[in-house]
Order: C-alpha cells, then sequence, then structure tokens
C-alpha cells in the first residue's frame, strides 16, 4: 500500500518535472567561477551565478517562478523595486595591489536601490525593503532608515539603466552598514537562492570553513533590468549572485603558491548544476607571460585570448558541463619555480583615506586619490558621513600636486542629528599623474548615552566613500561591461570606458566616549551634593537674617548659653 | 555649609585657633604629606597589579613562535650590513627584507630644521611595513617599533631587536587570526623619527611650525591601539627592563604595562622595572627602602618629562606604548634567547589583537614602587594636596590676619551696631588696598616670562652676532634677564608698597597662585607636581619679609638658588654626579658643566620639536611666580606689627 503511494508520488514528480521543463523556458541559469592570481601572491576567486529572466510585459514580472528565487523576487516586486545591489563584505580590496575586482564592495554592508518611479513614499518603501531583506539575509540591514540613507544624484547614474530618459535620483537610496560582520549566516541564505541550491553545481564549493579564511570575502546580490536587444524594445531581469574571494597564498601555502579547487575550498568539483545553461570555470593565464609561471593539471581544453582596452589577458576555460566528471574534479596550478614578488604596480587609479589628528577636540578626514594616468580624469568623489560626525563645508579643501583645484560640482547637504547624514558629492578633474588630497574637517561631539553601542571604546565607523570613474585604459580591469551579464561576456570586450567604483576604507574614530560606570558615581555625588546643600539652602531662603549684638565674645559659646537660657525660661514659664 | 550661610564666619573660634597656631598646623601638613608619600612604598599601602581588561586573555594560547634561527642569520647579516653603513641605515637590506616577506613596505622621509644654532638641516628617513590583517578592512592596527642604531652610535645597538622583529614579521606574516594591522617599523634618529612618523601618520604638526617638517606617508593602517618598543641590545638577553614614561609624564594604561610582565614572566624572561629586580627582604625597613627608591626613580624620569624610550611619543595621540629594553646577560645562568623573545612578542601581539575595545579600563595615572605594585592616583594625590594645603592655609590667615589688623585699627567707640561696623570695616579694607598695583605687578611679571619665553630663537640669533655658540647665548641673555628682572621689585615696591595691606595682599596672591600651579601640574604630571611642591611649598611659606636683615639676607640667597634656571644647573651637576659616581672631582665639574651648557638648549629644543612642556612651564608659570615672590622679599615688612612678626 504504503509502497504503491510512494510510487504514485514519484510518478507524479517526475511528471511535475517534465511538464516543468516543458513549459516554453523565459529563464536561464548561468554559474561561472574565475581564478586569478594576483600579481601580490594572492588568488582572486570570482563565482558568478547569473539567471536572466526574460518576461513578456512588466505586468507579469515576479508571478510566476522557474529559476529566479521566489523569495528573493516576491520582495522585489511588492516594494516596487527597479534595481537592487547588495552587498556584505569582510575585508578591505586592495586595489593598490590587486587591481580592480569584478564588483566594488565597501567593507560591511552596503545597499543600493532604485525604486520605480511610481512608487509613492520612498523613504517608508526602503525602510521597509530594507527590513524585508535583512530576515532574507540575515543581517542587520534592518537598521537602515533615513537618518543613514543618501540618494546621491551622481554616482550610481551609470550603471544598470535601461532608458536614457532622464532620471530623478529622489527614486534611489544608498547606504552602507560599515559595522556589520558578514559571516555563515548570511552565506547560507544567499546559497539557498540559486537553482541548485549548495547540491551541485560551483556552489558546491562553498564551504563555510574554507572561505572564511580568506583576506577579502564579499557575497553580492545585483538585479537590474536589461535590455533584451539593442532597441530596448522587450526587457528582462537579471540576477548576479556573486561571491569574491582573495586568498593569501601565504598563509594557505606551506612555502608555495600553488593553488587548486581542493586546495583552496577543501573539496573537488563533482559537476555543474543541472538546470545550468553554462557552467564555466575561467583560469587567468596571463601572468604566466611575465615572471614564474604555472602549469595547469589537468590542461585547460580551452585557451580564450581577450584583448580589452589595449590589454591582453589570457584565459583557460573549462567547461564543467563536457567535462563529464565522473567522481570529483580538481584543477590545480603548479609554479615551476618559487614567485618573486617584483615591485607593484598598482593599478591607474586608487585611492586611500584616513582620519587625521589626534585628540577629540576636531579631526578632518583626507582622501588620497592616485591618478596614474597620462592624462586627467574626471571622477565623482561621494562621501558618506554619518550624521555624528558634524562637517565643515568650508574646510573642504582638495589638493593635486601640491595645487589647490575647484571641483567642476559640488553638491552638498548637511546632516541633520538622528535623521540625516552628511551628503557630499564633488566632481572633479584629477590632474595628469597625480595625487589628489581630498581634505574636509570635523568635530567630535558627545552622543546622547543609550546611543553608544555596548562596546563604546571601540570606536565609531565612518563608511567607505566611493570614487567613480569611467577609465579609458582596461589595464587591471576585471569588471563586466555594461551590456554584459556573464563572465564570458566581459572577454575581447573593448568599450570607450570601464567603469570603476572604488570604495575606500572604513575608518574608525574614537568619540568622546563616557565613562560609563559614572551615571552611578554621579548619581551618588548629585545625591550628596543636593542633601549637604538642600539644608543651608532652605534655611537662607525661609529665614531671615538679622545681625544681633552677640555680647559675650565667643560666638559658639553663646549660642549655646542663649540656648540654656531659652529652656530654662521656658521652664520656668511652665512651672 | 556654616561658611555658606553665617555671615559673621571668620571672626569664629577656630579661624582664630587658625590664624595662631597655621605654622604649626602647616609644618605639620607638609611633614604628614612627605612622610605619607614616602609610606606609599611599603606593600601594605600600595595595592598589586592586576589586569582590567578581559578581553586581552593574557598568555591564554600557547607560544608557536618557532623562527628564532631564521633570527639569527638576519642578525649576522644585519650586521655585515651595517659595517657598510657607519652613519646611516642599510635601507636597500631593510626594505628587501620586508619585501621579501610579503609585507606591504614604505619608506617616510622627514626634515628637521634645527631651531637653534645655525638653523642647519638634518634628514632622515624611516622604513615600515605593514602587515595586512586578513580578518578586517584596516581599521585598527599595532606598531612594533625598533630605532635603529648605526655602528657609530653612542647609545647601544639593537641590531639583534631588528632581527627579531623581522622572525617575528616573518612568522606572524604566516598566521591568519590578525585582526589589526601590524606595522613593523625602523625608525632613524631615535626619537626624532618615531615623533616624525606619528605626525605624519596623524597628519599633524606637535611642536613649532617649521621646525619638524613631518614628510608625507603612503601607508596606513587605521587607529593605532598600541606600541611595543623594542631595544634588544644582546642575542643573550639577561633582564628585559619595561620602559614606560613618556613625554610630559604621560603613561600607558597600566593593562598594557601589567601585560609585558605576565608575557615575560609566562615564558620565562627575567623582567624589571627601572632596572631593579623586585627585592625580598625580611626587613621591612630595607624592603621598604627598596620599593621607595624604585618609586623615586620612576617619580624622577617622569618629572622630566622626557620619554625615556621612543615609547613616550607615542602617548600624545592616545596609542599605549611601552619599550621593551632588553639588556645582555653578564655572568652565570640560562638567558632569554629569540625563541622566549620571539614568544613574548608573540604573545604580546595576540593579547592586544583580541581588543575589542581601545584601552580604556585600567588605570592611566599611578606610579610603581615594584614591577607588580602600583599606587594609584587616588592614594598618591592627598600627599601632595596635603603639602599644597600649607599654601592655602597660610594664604587664609595672611587674609585673616588683614582683616583683623583692619577691625582691630577702627576707633574703639564705634559701637552703637554691628551693621555699622561691618560697613566701616568694609570700606576700610577697600581704602586700605588696591587691587589696581598688585595686578599690575602679576601681569608685569607674568609679561616678562612670556618675553624669556619667547626669547631663545631671537637670542640664538643675537648670539651668533657676537660669535657666541647657542646655548652660551642662551645661558647669557636668560642671565641678563634674570638681572634685570630682580629690578623689578625696586618699580614694583614703589607701587605696592603703599599700604601693608598691599604687601599682604600681594603675598596672599604669589601662595595661592603657587598652590594652583603646583596642583594644576599634578593633573599633567604629578611627579614634577610632587618633586617642585617639596622645594618650593616650605620655600615659599618660607619668603616672609623680616625685620631681621641676616635672615632677609638667607632668605633671598635661598630664593636666589631656586630661580629656575639655577635649579636646573644644580639639578643637572646632582644627577652628573649621581651617573658617574666613580669620577673625580675635576672631570666630574667638567662634565657636569657641559651637560648643564646641554640642558638648558636640550629644553628649548624639545619644546619646539616635540612640545614638550618642561621648558614652557617653568619660563611662563613658575618664573613669574618666582618673581613675585622675589618682589615679596623686598616688601618690607609691617612696621605696626614688628613684634608679633619676630614671634612668627
Amino acid at each position: 500500500m504504503r509502497g504503491a503511494l510512494y510510487a504514485s508520488v514519484f510518478i507524479s514528480f517526475i511528471h511535475l518535472f517534465f511538464s516543468v521543463t516543458c513549459v516554453p523556458q523565459n529563464d536561464y541559469f548561468d554559474e561561472e567561477l574565475l581564478l586569478k592570481p594576483l600579481p601580490s601572491g594572492h588568488v582572486f576567486a570570482y563565482f558568478q551565478f547569473t539567471t536572466i529572466w526574460d518576461l513578456e510585459s512588466e505586468a507579469t514580472f515576479y508571478q510566476h517562478y522557474h529559476l529566479f528565487p521566489r523569495a528573493l523576487g516576491e520582495i522585489v516586486g511588492w516594494y516596487n523595486v527597479q534595481e537592487l545591489h547588495i552587498s556584505l563584505t569582510a575585508g578591505l580590496w586592495r586595489y593598490e595591489h590587486w587591481g580592480y575586482p569584478v564588483h566594488d564592495a565597501a567593507p560591511g554592508a552596503e545597499m543600493w536601490a532604485w525604486f520605480k518611479e511610481d512608487t509613492k513614499n520612498v523613504d517608508t518603501t526602503w525602510r521597509e525593503l530594507a527590513g524585508a531583506l535583512s530576515g532574507l539575509l540575515c543581517a542587520s540591514l534592518n537598521s537602515i532608515d533615513a537618518s543613514n540613507s543618501l540618494n546621491p544624484e551622481f554616482t550610481f547614474q551609470l550603471p544598470g539603466r535601461v532608458s536614457s530618459r532622464a532620471v530623478n535620483s529622489s527614486y534611489l537610496r544608498y547606504a552602507t552598514l560599515p559595522r556589520e560582520i558578514v559571516c555563515t549566516e548570511n552565506l547560507t541564505p544567499w546559497k539557498k537562492l540559486l537553482p541548485c541550491d549548495a547540491k551541485k553545481g560551483l556552489s558546491t564549493l562553498l564551504n563555510a570553513g574554507h572561505i572564511y579564511n580568506t583576506n577579502y570575502h564579499s557575497l553580492g546580490i545585483h538585479l537590474r533590468p536589461v535590455c533584451r536587444d539593442s532597441n530596448c524594445s522587450q526587457i528582462s531581469v537579471e540576477l548576479r549572485q556573486t561571491l569574491s574571494l582573495v586568498y593569501d597564498m601565504v598563509i594557505l601555502g606551506i612555502g608555495n603558491q600553488d593553488f587548486s579547487i581542493k586546495k583552496l575550498f577543501g573539496i573537488g568539483l563533482s559537476g555543474a548544476c543541472p538546470l545550468a545553461t553554462m557552467s564555466n570555470i575561467y583560469i587567468d593565464t596571463t601572468l604566466n607571460e611575465t615572471g614564474a609561471s604555472f602549469k595547469l593539471s589537468p590542461p585547460p581544453p580551452a585557451v580564450i585570448a581577450s584583448s580589452r582596452g589595449g590589454y591582453e589577458s589570457k584565459f583557460a576555460v573549462y567547461d564543467v558541463k563536457a567535462l563529464g566528471i565522473d567522481g570529483m574534479f580538481n584543477i590545480a596550478a603548479f609554479y615551476s619555480s618559487p614567485r618573486v614578488h617584483g615591485v607593484n604596480l598598482p593599478p591607474v587609479l586608487y585611492a586611500n583615506r584616513y582620519i587625521i589628528g589626534y585628540g577629540q577636540e576636531y579631526g578632518g578626514i583626507v582622501t588620497k586619490v592616485y591618478n596614474g594616468l597620462w592624462k586627467p580624469l574626471d571622477v565623482v568623489y561621494l562621501e558618506n558621513i554619518p550624521w555624528f560626525i558634524p562637517l565643515y563645508l568650508h574646510t573642504l579643501k582638495i589638493v593635486a600636486n601640491g595645487k589647490e583645484i575647484k571641483p567642476l560640482l559640488k553638491r552638498y547637504i548637511p546632516g541633520k542629528a538622528r535623521t540625516r547624514p552628511y551628503y557630499l558629492e564633488v566632481a572633479l578633474r584629477l590632474p595628469a599623474r597625480s595625487t589628489t588630497e581630498i581634505y574636509i574637517e570635523f568635530d567630535y561631539v558627545f552622543l546622547k548615552w543609550q546611543e553608544y553601542p555596548p562596546d563604546a571604546n571601540h570606536g565609531f565607523y565612518i563608511g567607505a566613500a566611493i570614487i567613480t570613474a569611467l577609465l579609458p585604459v582596461g589595464r587591471n580591469y576585471t569588471g563586466l561591461p555594461q551590456d554584459g551579464s556573464t563572465i564570458s561576456s566581459s572577454f575581447n570586450a573593448s568599450r570607450d570606458g570601464y567603469l570603476v567604483q572604488i570604495r575606500t576604507e572604513t575608518l574608525i574614530i574614537t568619540m568622546p566616549t563616557p565613562d560609563f560606570s559614572m551615571p552611578y558615581n554621579v548619581i551618588c555625588l548629585a545625591c550628596t551634593v543636593v542633601a549637604l546643600a538642600f539644608g543651608p539652602l532652605h534655611n537662607m531662603t525661609t529665614k531671615r537674617l538679622r545681625l544681633k549684638d552677640e555680647g559675650g565674645q565667643n560666638h559658639l559659646i553663646s549660642l549655646l548659653k542663649s540656648a540654656f537660657k531659652r529652656s530654662s525660661e521656658k521652664k520656668e514659664k511652665r512651672s | 555649609m556654616g561658611l555658606l550661610t553665617d555671615p559673621g564666619a571668620g571672626h569664629g573660634r577656630l579661624t582664630q585657633l587658625l590664624v595662631t597656631y597655621h605654622n604649626k598646623l602647616i609644618i605639620l601638613l607638609y611633614i604628614g604629606g612627605v612622610l605619607w608619600f614616602m609610606i606609599l612604598a611599603h606593600k601594605h599601602f600600595n595595592a598589586g597589579t592586576y589586569f582590567s581588561e578581559n578581553a586581552l586573555l593574557p598568555g591564554l594560547v600557547k607560544g608557536e613562535f618557532d623562527e628564532d634561527a631564521i633570527a639569527k642569520v638576519y642578525q649576522s647579516e644585519l650586521l655585515d650590513e651595517a659595517a657598510k653603513y657607519p652613519n646611516g641605515v642599510p635601507y636597500s637590506w631593510l626594505i628587501a627584507k620586508f619585501r621579501q616577506l610579503n609585507l606591504d613596505t614604505y619608506t617616510h622621509n622627514f626634515t628637521l630644521t634645527y631651531p637653534l644654532g645655525l638653523g642647519n638641516k638634518f634628514t632622515g628617513k624611516n622604513v615600515y611595513a605593514i602587515l595586512r590583517a586578513p580578518r578586517s578592512s584596516s581599521t585598527e592596527a599595532l606598531v612594533l617599533s625598533v630605532p635603529y642604531r648605526p655602528p657609530s652610535s653612542v647609545n647601544p645597538g639593537t641590531a639583534p631587536s631588528i632581527a627579531i622583529m623581522l622572525a617575528v614579521a616573518k612568522f606572524f606574516r604566516r598566521q591568519k587570526y590578525w585582526a589589526k594591522d601590524v606595522i613593523f617599523l625602523v625608525t632613524e634618529h631615535e626619537q626624532l623619527g618615531v615623533q616624525a612618523w606619528l605626525e605624519a601618520y596623524h597628519k599633524v604638526t606637535c611642536g613649532r611650525s617649521g621646525v619638524l617638517d613631518h614628510g608625507d606617508m603612503m601607508g596606513r593602517g587605521g587607529a593605532i591601539q598600541a606600541a611595543i618598543n623594542l631595544e634588544l641590545h644582546a642575542e643573550k638577553i639577561g633582564h628585559i627592563d619595561v620602559k614606560i614614561e613618556g613625554l610630559n609624564g604621560q603613561l600607558p594604561n597600566l593593562d598594557l604595562v601589567n601585560l609585558v610582565h605576565r608575557m615575560c614572566s609566562k615564558e620565562g624572561v627575567k623582567h624589571t622595572f627601572k632596572n631593579r629586580e623586585s627585592g625580598n627582604y625580611r626587613d621591612w625597613y630595607r624592603e621598604w627602602l627598596h620599593s621607595f627608591k624604585t618609586l623615586m626613580a620612576m617619580v624622577a624620569t617622569q618629572a622630566s618629562g622626557v620619554p625615556n624610550g621612543n615609547h613616550g611619543l607615542f602617548h600624545r595621540f592616545g596609542i599605549e606604548a611601552v619599550t621593551l629594553e632588553g639588556f645582555e646577560k653578564k655572568g652565570k645562568g640560562s638567558p632569554a634567547l629569540y625563541f622566549q623573545v620571539g614568544r613574548v612578542l608573540e604573545g604580546l601581539f595576540r593579547s592586544l589583537n583580541n581588543l575589542l575595545e581601545r584601552f580604556h579600563q585600567s588605570y592611566f595615572f599611578y606610579l610603581l614602587p615594584a614591577a607588580d605594585r602600583f599606587i594609584s592616583i587616588g592614594m598618591y594625590m592627598p600627599p601632595l594636596g596635603l603639602i599644597c594645603a600649607g599654601l592655602v592655609i597660610k594664604a587664609f590667615a595672611l587674609w585673616l590676619k588683614m582683616q583683623e589688623d583692619s577691625t582691630k585699627k577702627q576707633p574703639a567707640e564705634n559701637e552703637d551696631t554691628e551693621e555699622d561696623k561691618s560697613k566701616l570695616s568694609n570700606q576700610d579694607s577697600t581704602n586700605n588696598f588696591s587691587l589696581v598695583p598688585v595686578g599690575v605687578t602679576v601681569l608685569a611679571a607674568h609679561s616678562v616670562s612670556i618675553v624669556m619665553l619667547s626669547s631663545p630663537q631671537k637670542l640664538n640669533a643675537l648670539g651668533l652676532k657676537f660669535g657666541l655658540s647657542t646655548p652660551l647665548a642662551l645661558y647669557a641673555g636668560y642671565f641678563i634677564m634674570t638681572l634685570l628682572m630682580s629690578i623689578l621689585p625696586l618699580f614694583a615696591c614703589r607701587h605696592i608698597g603703599r599700604t601693608v595691606e598691599s604687601r599682604s595682599i600681594f603675598n596672599i596672591v604669589a601662595l595661592l597662585e603657587l598652590a594652583t600651579i603646583l596642583l594644576c601640574t599634578s593633573m599633567q604630571n604629578f611627579s614634577l607636581a610632587l618633586l617642585s611642591a617639596v622645594v618650593y611649598v616650605p620655600s615659599g611659606l618660607l619668603m616672609v619679609p623680616t625685620q631681621n636683615r641676616i635672615l632677609t639676607i638667607l632668605q633671598k640667597i635661598l630664593w636666589v638658588f631656586l630661580h629656575p634656571l639655577w635649579l636646573l644647573i644644580i639639578v643637572v651637576l646632582f644627577h652628573t654626579t649621581l651617573t658617574f659616581p666613580d669620577e673625580s672631582v675635576l672631570v666630574l665639574s667638567e662634565m657636569g658643566m657641559r651637560a648643564v651648557l646641554k640642558a638648558l638648549v636640550f629644553a628649548v629644543v624639545d619644546s619646539y620639536i616635540y612640545a614638550n612642556w618642561l621648558f614652557p612651564v617653568a619660563t611662563a608659570i613658575l618664573l613669574p611666580n618666582w618673581i613675585l615672590f622675589w618682589i615679596v622679599l623686598h616688601n618690607s615688612p609691617y612696621q605696626e606689627k614688628k613684634e608679633e612678626k619676630n614671634e612668627d
């Protein structure tokens, strides 16, 4: 009886499965992994899981799900979101040594979204969206509200726009939580959004025990509308789930630079996700041309030479689907000779940020932007300062190579305590081969005592600034083109400009912090003072003072005497 | 609270008693204060150190450092390399070593324009490497610094510390637990290098602008939480001395000091404070004496305000720092080798890495009578309070006496009502003294000292014209100014000397100012305040005008010797004698004179480069007070109250 039931369930499942696959597919799923040995001796691993959902009309968006994660789709549909980017990052991307990542992300949590233009109350919707996503990703995104959100005018204009109509930044919200700590509780829900979960395919490589031993770790969810054709007559929804990892081979390797899938992820690959259209592994072998070279084992089935923005690179491509994996599969890179770390060649544009000054009177923030290009470069600088750090706009000074320069554009909205952060966006033209210092002063203020975090003496975080630029050259550039969705689309993708959005360091500042055992001391002291002062003050205010001839020389004794007299008089009277 | 309500206070019995017995009371308080402070060195009167910050988790993990063999290689390589640069730093070797370890390596240039002399320019270069923490985004950092000393340096060499630093860097680089960047810093020109590096890191100028050009730097690692300065003089270490006293007497958090001692004892490295081992005597007196000497050694160093190691310059920036100075093992016994020292450093940095908050839990104000005992601010402030109370009591007594005198002078017939009497006495007191001449004199004294404070560079320039060397020019200038200053009473007395009360008021102002100076200084640099109080309080109290000629002359001689300039000379000579007890008197006097000449220049230059307060405090605060008392001495005493004075 029971067996029959199981059989029928199984048959109906099979039926269902086939019926689903029989429905004309309108979404595709691609999984890709890019491994790139960096010149600094680190290895950059970038996973990208791309789902593209073609829909006939906007009305049918987020209705019937196939590969697109329903949990996310419902939130996005409900809150009228047009474009959404979330990143949860631990560690700092070191542009100076590592070049550019595929996706720039600030340390901690970062989130920005464009809402559709029929959204009524953007601030409320934004807060509710953050709350919903916080539940979805187990991150404290719920602390995002108007008091730490910006709507920058220029910085987020460029990526992901399908229409060329003028955009209104009032439908944009951007917020960072630099203090957010990213760990496996964020990874698990993120993996659940994948069609194959972590059961099959490249996502099986994501074992928390290994990928959290990295120097940089960034989870991302990027949702945007894309054009299906050049006329943009039809729109698709593109969801990219990304994971960037940077491994330090000095820590990981035992005295050598060799890396392999097994060494990096602790496990071999068992095969592709059956739902994926494409399942590829790319290994950047460009560094093989210079310096110590490595050999790949097994040898790559295909090698792609890519020319981008005047720079050539080579990728070994493994098509996991075509490999016909039986059991576990591993790709290893062996160096023929130990690698010597030569002089670092920093990328064209990078930046550093730091706090200056000491003590808690006043301080300043300096952002140093390096432009290594032979020609001037236009950048947009977005400052992201929380409300508890009052900035002084008049102290804004931009000095390039020792000469003060004027910004091309400047947008500033002063912050307001507890309701609005400081918003400063500056468009600059960096001179050729220059170091530009953007300097602004701030004050240290006292907060209300409940506003201090539990570890008050740890300090307060200032989120990363963003420097946006369109680079004319593709050196060290790994990002995807605007019109592409997969890593494969970035090969031989020469464009007019290469968009980078550099995130600077987050900063930590020590605010004037009260001694939190102080309230108790203050209460004790205040009570004592009140008790001591009350009596005399009461006397002074209620009694009239009159000077009296004492007669006697001695104050105290005469007082006592008079008291005695009075009492004896009373006694006499009584008697 | 009686003062609040009783308008008749001040004429009571208590005040009478105070006026009568204040001298005895003051002597009692002074002796009580000094004894109290001295007794604090005994272990019954101070407390054992303890860890306040739980997050440090000191020494909970087993040490894993095992790169001691490579440290020896580094050392021999460095010694070979150093021999090629007898006066410089082997930059290329250092940079190459750091680069080999795959650390972010940077250099930092700085320039010093010597504020005195011919204004020569000196350049220096620091090398530092940053180990980027895998577990954080460069928001916080720790520093391990070593001053590089070329073979020609007069100070004992530090090559072993660079060797162990590199070995430790190599070990640290392979660990994955770092949550704070570790900065390995090799500085040139001793304290100058560290100061320039810190100024560049924070992009501020602490001293006078145009003196130390801190230059610019490329790599940074967030807010620095703590720093360890390493000065090992040998490969085989006999003991490690923990140095804590920083610039202007600032101290590191006691937790950090405890941590160092704890890690040393965990790894079996002999550790000391002030190069004095903890004595183990059965005799309480000898035990006390031992602790007291340690305590006084600390007080003396702290009072000078000059850091006794490179750690001292970090404190200003809110960075807790100590110096670990390792001395060569002499005699029998097993020395501490690179292995142990490396483990100590590993333990220290792992503990610091554990810190979630900056150091804030434990004491910032303390005195150490031994490595493991401390006297907290609550214990050592009362003695100073007692000592300084004498000044306030004296001032109060003088005031009361003045009031009394004025009321006594009232004709006896004014007896009708109390109100009239008080009115009259008020009128009287306003008639008898005017604050204007007193104020003008005080202002003049302070202005003179401000001139002196700002004169060194001008004196130097003037000296150059006359072909005098900088120290001579400064001394000559200050000597002349002091002579001019001693004439000030001639003018001042004419103004103040009109009434008896004005003189009295002047004395009160001088006393109160001295008390304020001492108590304010104690907030910043307790040791300086204590030593000054011990010297200046009794002498200040003695500076009461008398009729006795001999006494007056004695007073004046004493006060002249307490002039800050003289005091400096005396202290330096005394110090020279203490440091070189074996030298003959002739050699000593010559060395002493040289030291004296240098001392003033150093004080001035330190205040220009590092913003050391000692020179400004001595010239701008102590000196005017000295002048005030000097004027007091030149006031003729009350003619009317001759008998009473003599009684005192």
